[in-house]
Order: structure tokens, then sequence, then C-alpha cells
């Protein structure tokens, strides 16, 4: 009886164990996923900003995550404000707002979507489109030519010159190589 | 010896402004005499600018500091390897570069054609004079590199110094790959100079369309490698010495060298178009003038400061001269055009929207779309601080964000064409075409996804890769086949024998095929993973399946610097795989410039590990590691190497089709036995086939 009950314990003390470490290291995981989310953030922030904009340090104009220029003293900083950040749980506006009343706004990576900026994000894509247009243009204007000429080109075959004949079969020869 | 090279030089500028006008008279007067001296002038010019150039590495090899340019970029502690790179270090020097492989294209092109195209040359050596003098005025009167050191003395008199050692070369160009990386870059951008001269001059002389097409061909596609060469290879240098984990940063300069890539890039697809059927004469004349004016373009923005980069010299007016140019040159091609563009008439028409013409006039597009979206976005920040007063930045992001679209859409071209037949393409020809690749396309798909590519640019990447390597494999494969069955050669001799005889054909699909390559690469950035740790020595850190534990710290004093020295172990499932040894130099002289980083790689297919002895943390005091697990990474490098053999292969002439004599098979009729007896055997020829 006394066994069974010192079993009985033993059992419960090591569910006990059992728990606390399970929940260590469920605590320890939380907070090791947590970091690991804040570094992916502060990564993935630290795309959208360049590093040592008009700054005398470095203006190497790198992302700031990638910086590893030679003799760039200015990454360092911006990187330890942009954990801090983090760490506190700043949203992603108000941190990239802080860097802009810091730097200015050249400080961000790519253009804002507004204003005159987005000339630059449509002026690609405009070039696409107009640029289609122009080559289905050109190419149904050729195809009308090519339409138009089918006649006179269809003509009596009786009579072709050897000449000719030597003549489209250079051409062919020619029109096929590559 | 300084005396000697300005003297050199300015005789240069002399021949070539008499080259320039004496052309131009030549041209007037139809003069054989005045024609024959304009050219020897030509040749004169440029080997006056060899003697200048040689004077100048003389003077580096000397250690003669005396001279501001050499004191600026030398030192006795120099390796003679790096006296050479020297050259090209800084704005005066580079410039001079410049004009030396400029001046090695004019003179091969006035010595090749000296007793050709007789009615063109002139027109073109007035085109190349005229280039000369722009850089040999820079050369003489701008940025001279003989500039010697001077103090003034008393009354304002000028007294020669001479320093007893220089300032030391740029720690970032003590890598061997800057030795050749600036040498390929520069004869891209000097080689275009001929293409251009050849469009120019025969628009000037009304000269029929595809003579100077054929003549520049070759011309383009030397120049179209080295840039290629140039590209990769700063690429590489920029990923084994920069320490930033990347190749590619969409820096001003690295753009201003794509842009007229991409342009040469569409000029030799369209340029078939013109050959073949007599097309898009304008659009090819143009697309040459663009490439040309790019590359202006692009020296302007290396030099002027107008854009920042980390990569330009510093900012000086010369840029000025740059933009007045450019101005002169675009001009003169916007006159010449409209003076005879009724001789660019197209002489055919399409037959049919889906065809190769077709796939060229897109694939066309979508390479210019590329170059606009990368040149607004260069540019981008200068017009919005003109237009706002507001400065922008256009980073990577952005770059990424557009050109990765293109690009595939680029990927996809390059599979499609090729199977295009020129003219009309049947519908059973398409199915007969596609089928093979696209299924390969999808098995491609399925196994990128199982292997956890799952990021949709990459997927898509990699499928496309696959796409187009089963269509370049498919004609390589449809063509040894046939020549196996006549020749019973192997499979791998009947795809050479294939190659040799049409060069230009099977050299483009492996330069396509080099392209596929580097797309690879490419679609492994998305699943790039770096860690950064302090070190102690003994401990580890993990990355991926590597653990790097480091070993030592050691000091390494070598001639012209100290290597500050990282012993890491790798090892991987705990069993010790390499030792890797990332640096940082401590150059003697410019004791104030920063370390330079040497970063040690363990490149596979698979993956690189790239690890980076980024310094001294400022808070602990402990050296730190910043390891980068980059997949992919090597096929970069080996696309760019079967880019460049694809270049030589369609450089090569073709084999010349050979007449074989064989005997009529069968057996002789009965009747005519006898008679055929009675003669000398006739052999019937038979043409082996393949095309010159």
């Amino acid at each position: 009886m006394i066994k069974a009950a010192v079993t009985k314990k033993r059992q419960l003390q090591a569910i006990a164990w059992v728990l606390l470490a399970a929940s260590v290291a469920l605590a320890a995981g939380t907070a090791a996923t947590l970091q690991a989310q804040q570094t992916d953030r502060a990564k993935e922030i630290g795309g959208k900003l360049l590093c040592g904009i008009g700054t005398p340090l470095c203006d190497c104009k790198q992302i700031l995550t990638q910086c590893n220029h030679v003799g760039c003293r200015n990454s360092a900083g911006m990187l330890k404000t942009l954990d801090q950040s983090v760490a506190k749980g700043d949203s992603e506006a108000t941190i990239l707002q802080n860097f802009i009343a810091e730097f200015g706004t050249a400080v961000l990576s790519e253009p804002p979507k507004s204003g005159l900026n987005l000339v630059a994000w449509y002026l690609p894509g405009a070039a696409l489109f107009a640029g289609l247009l122009l080559v289905i243009l050109v190419i149904s204007r050729w195809l009308r030519r090519g339409a138009a000429a089918i006649p006179s080109a269809a003509g009596p075959t009786q009579g072709v010159s050897s000449e000719l004949l030597a003549r489209a079969r250079a051409q062919a020869s020619r029109e096929t190589q590559d | 010896m300084d005396l000697f090279g300005s003297f050199a030089l300015l005789l240069a500028f002399i021949c070539a402004v008499y080259a320039f006008v004496g052309g131009i008279f030549a041209i007037w007067t139809r003069h054989p005499l005045l024609v024959k001296s304009a050219r020897q002038s030509g040749i004169a010019t440029c080997i006056l600018i060899f003697i200048g150039t040689f004077s100048l590495e003389y003077l580096f090899f000397s250690d003669d500091f005396s001279v501001a340019y050499v004191v600026a970029h030398s030192n006795r502690d120099l390796a003679p390897f790096y006296k050479i790179a020297a050259l090209w270090a800084g704005q005066e020097g580079s410039l001079l570069f410049w004009s030396f492989l400029l001046s090695i294209y004019v003179l091969s092109a006035l010595l090749a054609y000296r007793n050709k195209n007789g009615e063109l040359m002139p027109y073109v050596g007035v085109v190349l004079a005229g280039v000369q003098i722009f850089f040999l005025t820079l050369n003489n009167f701008v940025a001279s590199p003989f500039k010697t050191l001077a103090v003034a003395g008393a009354g304002g008199v000028l007294h020669p110094v001479v320093r007893a050692d220089g300032n030391g070369l740029t720690a970032l160009l003590q890598y061997p790959e800057m030795v050749i990386h600036p040498p390929n870059l520069y004869s891209g951008y000097t080689g275009f100079t001929i293409p251009f001269a050849f469009a120019l001059g025969a628009l000037l002389a009304r000269y029929p369309g595809e003579k100077w097409i054929h003549l520049t061909r070759k011309w383009t596609m030397i120049a179209w490698g080295f840039q290629s060469a140039g590209i990769l290879l700063g690429a590489h240098w920029a990923y084994a010495v920069l320490g930033w984990g990347g190749y590619w940063a969409w820096d001003p300069v690295e753009n201003a060298s794509l842009l007229p890539w991409l342009t040469a890039t569409a000029f030799l697809h369209s340029v078939m178009m013109q050959e073949k059927r007599g097309m898009m004469k304008v659009w090819n004349v143009w697309l040459v003038f663009i490439t040309f004016l790019l590359c202006i373009t692009g020296t302007f923005l290396t030099r002027s400061g107008v854009v920042a980069s980390v990569h330009a010299f510093a900012q000086s007016s010369i840029g000025n001269w740059f933009l007045g140019f450019i101005g002169v040159v675009l001009l003169t091609c916007l006159v010449a055009y409209f003076k005879n563009r009724d001789y660019l008439e197209s002489e055919n028409q399409l037959d049919a929207m889906v065809s190769r013409e077709s796939s060229f006039l897109f694939n066309n597009l979508i390479l210019l779309v590329s170059c606009v979206a990368v040149l607004s976005g260069t540019l981008f920040p200068v017009f919005s601080e003109w237009l706002s007063g507001n400065r922008i930045s256009v980073g990577a992001p952005f770059f990424n964000k557009v050109n990765i679209p293109i690009g595939l859409l680029l990927l996809f071209l390059t599979g499609v064409g090729p199977l295009l037949a020129w003219r009309k393409t049947s519908r059973e020809s398409l199915k007969r075409n596609f089928a093979g690749p696209l299924a390969a396309g999808a098995v491609g798909c399925v196994v990128a996804f199982a292997l956890g590519y799952r990021q949709f640019y990459s997927l898509v990447c990699l499928t496309l890769c696959v796409f187009v390597a089963g269509t370049i494999t498919l004609e390589f494969y449809r063509g040894a086949k046939v020549i196996r069955a006549r020749s019973g050669a192997s499979f791998l001799a009947s795809a050479v024998d294939l190659t040799m005889r049409n060069t230009r054909r099977y050299g483009g699909y492996i330069v396509h095929m080099g392209m596929v390559l580097i797309f690879v690469g490419f679609a492994g950035v998305a699943f790039n993973r770096d860690v950064q740790k302090d070190m102690q020595p003994g401990s580890t850190m993990q990355i991926g399946p590597y653990t790097l534990r480091l070993q030592s710290l050691d000091s390494r004093p070598e001639k012209n610097y100290t290597a500050e020295r990282m012993n890491v172990e790798v090892l991987r499932n705990n069993k010790q795989l390499m030792m890797l040894y990332p640096e940082r130099r401590h150059f003697n002289v410019n004791a104030n410039e920063p370390a330079g980083t040497m970063v040690a790689i363990y490149s596979t297919l698979k993956e690189d590990l790239y690890v980076v002895y980024a310094g001294e943390s400022p808070e602990t005091n402990l050296p730190v590691i910043h390891a980068y697990l980059n997949p992919l990474v090597k096929w970069i490098w080996l696309g760019g190497a079967v880019v460049v053999f694809g270049t030589l292969v369609a450089l090569l002439p073709n084999r010349k089709s050979v007449l074989v004599l064989a005997a009529v098979p069968g057996t002789v009729p009965q009747g005519i036995a006898g008679q055929a007896l009675a003669q000398p055997f006739t052999p019937r020829p038979a043409m082996r086939e393949g095309h010159d």
C-alpha cells in the first residue's frame, strides 16, 4: 500500500517535472519565437530603409539591413535604433516616420506611392502599355501590307526564269538560317 | 616621361582633328589621296594614344612620384599586378584608358577595311575621329593624367615637387577581379562605338542596309560579350569583396552598365530581321544610336556626381562635357535620320502574327521597357529633386519589383522565340515544338515546389528555366539527330558538328542556356538567410546545416597590408567539413582608409556559405562573424561563363559547305552498263548541309 502511494507520488512528481519542463520549454520557445519574429520584423522594416542618407559617415545608400560596406560607420547606429523601436513594439509606420523625421524621405528605399513619386511607379507600366500598342500597330500594318502584296507575288508561275528561282532559293536559305 | 606622354596625347589630338576635318573634305571632294591621308591620320591617332597610355604605365612602374596621378593611386609597395590596374583607378587615368581601348577598336576597324567598302569607310572614319576628338579633348585639356606636383614659391613661381611615396591604390581595387573587370566593361562601352560609327556612316552615305549590318554584327557581338563579362565580373567582385552578401544592388553605376547591354541585346536580335527580311531598318539604326548614347550617359552618371554611388568617381565639372557631347551626338543622329530616313524604308512585310519576326518585336519591346524602367528609376531622384525640391531614393526594392516580372517575361520569350518559324508558324508546329518543353516546365515546377522553392517569383523563374532549357535542348537534339543519322557519329560529336555549321544560331542558343543558368541563380535570392554573432575563440554559431566554430584569430603581415584573419572551422553533422579564413586587410598607406574585407566562401551548386569578418563589436569588443547562406549563387557564375563561351562560339566562322563526291547508289541498268563502263566515272556531287 505504502509502496503504491510512494509510486503514485513519484509519478505525480514526474508529471509535475515534465509539465514544468514543458512550460519552461514553451516559454523559452515562445520567447525565442518572439525574438525571431522581432528579428524578422526588424529585417523587413530595415529592407525599406537605406543606410547613410546624406550623413558624412557613409553615403553608400545600401539597404540598411544589407549594408556592410567597407567603412560604413552609419548602419550600426541606424540598426540599433531600428532594433530598439521594434523591441518597443512600435508600428512600422511609426518607425519609418521616425527615420524620415531624422533623415528625410530619401531614407526610404523606394519612392512613396503618392504625388509626383507615382510617376516612378507607373512609368515602366506605361512604357510597356505604349510599347505593346505600338508593336501591335506595327504588326497589323505589316500584316495588311503582306495581304496586299500577295496578289502580285502570286502571279503566273509559268515562265519563271532560272535566275529568279536561284534568287528565291538564296532568299529562302537566308531567311531560314537562324 | 610625363612630358613625352603629354606630347603624344597632344599630337594624337591634332591627328584626330585632321582625320575628322580631312575626312569630311575627302567625302566632299572624293579625292583618293585625301581619303588615304585621313585614314592614315586616324591610324596615327591610335598609335599616339597607345604611346601616351604606355607612358603613364611606365610612370607607375618607375614609381615616379612627381606626377600627381601616380601619387594619388600608387605606392612603392603596390604589387606590379595592381600597378597596371592603377591606370583606371582615377578619373584622369580611366579616361585615358577609355581612349586607349577605343583606339584598339578604331585601329582594328581602319586596318580591317582599309581596302574594302570604299564608299562607306570615309564616313566611318569621320565618326570615329569625332568620338576620339571628344575623349582626347578630355585627356589633354580637362583631365590630364600627366600633371606634375608643384608648389608656389616666391613671386608665384612654381617649383616641381617629388613625393617620397604615393598614397596607394584604394583597398577596394586591390583584388584580382578589379584588374580584369574594368577592362572588360570599358571594352564593352568603347566597342559599341564601332557599330555606332558604321550605322551613322551608312545612314549619311545611304549605304546598302544589309551590308553595314553584316559588317557591324561581329563588332557588336564582341562589345556585347565584353559588356556581359564585365557586368558579371563586377557582380562577382561586389559579392566577394564588399561583404554584404549580394552581387547586384541596383546602384546607379551598376545600372549604367546594364542600360547599353539591354539595348545592344535588343539590337542583336532585331538585326536578324533586317538581315533576313529587310525589316526594322529605322529601329535598328536607332537601337545602335541609343546604345552608344547610353554608353556615354553611363559614363556621365559615373563621373558627374549627378547621382550618388559608391562606385562613382569624385564629383567634378567633367559631367558638363559629357552632357554637351551627348547633345551633339543626339543632334547629329536626328539630323542624319531626318535627312535620309527614306533610305530606311522596310522592304518586306509580316506574313503572320505567330512568327519569329513577332517574337523578336516582343523581345525588343520587353528589353526596351526594362531599359526605360532602369533608366527612369536611376534618374528619378534627380528629376524629383529638380521638380519638387525633395530628394527621393530609388533603391533595390523598387528595381526588383519592376524588373523581376519584366525579366521573367523575357525569359519566357527566350524559350518561345527559337521555336517559332520565320514568316509563319502552323498550329501543328506549335504543338510539336512546345509540348515537350511545356511538360518539362511543369515537371520542373513540381520538383522545385517539392524542394521547397515556394516563393512565387522563384517558382515561376525555375519553371521557366526548365521550359527554356527544354526548348534549347530540343533544338540541339533535333539537329544533332539528323546529322547522326547521316554520319553515324556520336550524339555529342553530331551536336558539335551542328554547332560548327551554324555558329551564330547555335552559339546564340548556348548564350540563351547561359542566361537560363543565371536565372536559376536569381531564383535563389528569395531564400537567402544570414546570422550575425559576436564570437570568442572556441564559440560556435549555426546557420542552416552548418556550424561555424571560431578557432583563433591571427595577423599576417604582407608587403602592402596586414591581414587580420579569422580561422573558422566549418562543421556539418558534427563532422569537420573545411576551414574558412575571412580577412580584414589594413593597408600600410592610407591608414585613415577603412579596412578591406576578404569574404570566405564555401560554394556548392546548392548554396554558398558566405562568411564575413565584420569587425569588432563596439559593445563587447569581440570579433563579429556575419554568415550568409545564399542558395544557387554558383549558377550565376557558371551561367556567365556559358554566356561568354556562347558568344565566342557565335563569333566563329561557320564551317564551309563541302562538296562530297559520292557514287550514285543503286545498280546500273543493263542497257546502259556498257556505255557507262565505256565512259569515265562521273561522280555525283552531293552538298553537305551547312551555311556559310
